[in-house]
């Protein structure tokens, strides 16, 4: 018996392959961690596209705005409702403004579910004219053939 | 010197138990937060500020209206592009069955709810697709074998305010391009709303 008891703890497992392997998962896991959950929301599906352009980069920040199927705009992360929507595009004009930016410059990213009523859509594309954006960008969920 | 040292690393022995456990924490937290990211695009649309108050532009071609009207609930009843009808009516019929199925399942129970689900979407999809084909062959009819014309050309989509926004997203697709395998050939690229009329 004691014999075997020593054979037992003699026998010492390999933890190299595991521990790389582990660390490797950890990697992938790390880097594909999707850090840009305020702008992509998951409260909303997209409508599916095959033709939409790969996103554009510019060096301002795009506003983008979040259309729900209920008709609620989530902004910053907050929905808020349809009409009260003009006084926080105000606040962004003033803010872009004090930056010394026309709004204009801007680009609206409108982030429509593909439920929502289109009159909605129109309508956020309106507020934001009447406080001068004027370069809109309709985003849709990119499948590929 | 070999003896003393393959002496030493066999007494010297790291205990690995804390680390693994760190490090399954981490593999397990990972796994966890991971959410798939979906590739997303964009649409120009081109809505200058003096177009809302009806100024006109110099612009030779006349823009091609398409105008989509909707059921109370939002469902697609027609595509028109001038006085004539753009999608048939079984295309439409398709959709609005592939509404109501969604619609049936969604509000279902039972074990098959999520295979019933995923049916209806694909008949959807079909449908849409279908209604992209519809409205793509009417506007390159309107072009004839002068592709060059579709890049000066506007589109204006005139939506009832109801209407469902995947429905426009489908129009806009097959307007903007042709995708033939792989390749996409650029079709109309200023797209606009009309001013929308007076929401009751």
């Amino acid at each position: 018996m004691a014999r075997k008891r020593k054979r037992v703890a003699q026998t010492d497992i390999d933890m190299t392959p595991m521990i790389d392997v582990t660390f490797q998962l950890i990697t992938f896991f790390m880097f594909t961690l999707n850090f840009s959950e305020a702008v992509q929301d998951q409260r909303i599906q997209l409508p599916v596209s095959q033709l939409a352009k790969p996103i554009e980069n510019s060096d301002i920040e795009p506003l983008t705005l979040q259309l729900m199927n209920d008709g609620m705009v989530i902004y910053n992360g907050e929905p808020v409702a349809l009409e009260s929507l003009g006084d926080y595009l105000e606040n962004e004009k003033s803010v872009m403004l004090a930056a010394s930016k026309e709004p204009s410059a801007a680009t609206v990213v409108v982030r429509a579910d593909g439920r929502s009523k289109t009159g909605d859509v129109q309508q956020i594309i309106r507020s934001c004219q009447e406080k001068g954006f004027d370069k809109f960008v309709l985003r849709a969920e990119y499948k590929g053939q | 010197m070999a003896k003393r040292d393959s002496k030493l690393a066999g007494k010297i022995d790291i205990n690995m138990t804390p680390m693994i456990d760190v490090v399954f924490q981490l593999l397990t937290f990972f796994m966890l937060t991971i959410k798939t990211v979906v590739e997303e695009g964009d649409f120009n649309i081109r809505m200058p500020l003096g177009a809302s108050a009806g100024a006109a532009e110099d612009n030779p071609i006349p823009p091609i209206i398409v105008k989509m009207t909707a059921s109370p609930e939002g469902r697609l009843t027609g595509v028109a592009m001038g006085q004539k009808k753009v999608v048939g009516d079984d295309v439409l019929g398709e959709l609005a069955s592939a509404d109501a199925m969604l619609q049936a399942a969604a509000a279902g129970t039972g074990s098959d709810k999520a295979k019933r689900i995923a049916a209806a979407k694909r008949a959807r999809e079909t449908a849409a697709k279908q209604l992209e084909q519809a409205i793509q062959a009417r506007i390159l009819e309107t072009f004839g074998n002068d592709l060059s014309q579709a890049e000066l050309t506007e589109l204006e989509l005139d939506c009832d305010p109801g209407l469902e926004y995947a429905h426009v997203i489908s129009a806009i697709n097959a307007a903007s391009g042709i995708s033939e395998g792989g390749q996409i050939v650029p079709l109309i690229q200023k797209i606009k709303f009309s001013p929308p009329k007076k929401q009751k």
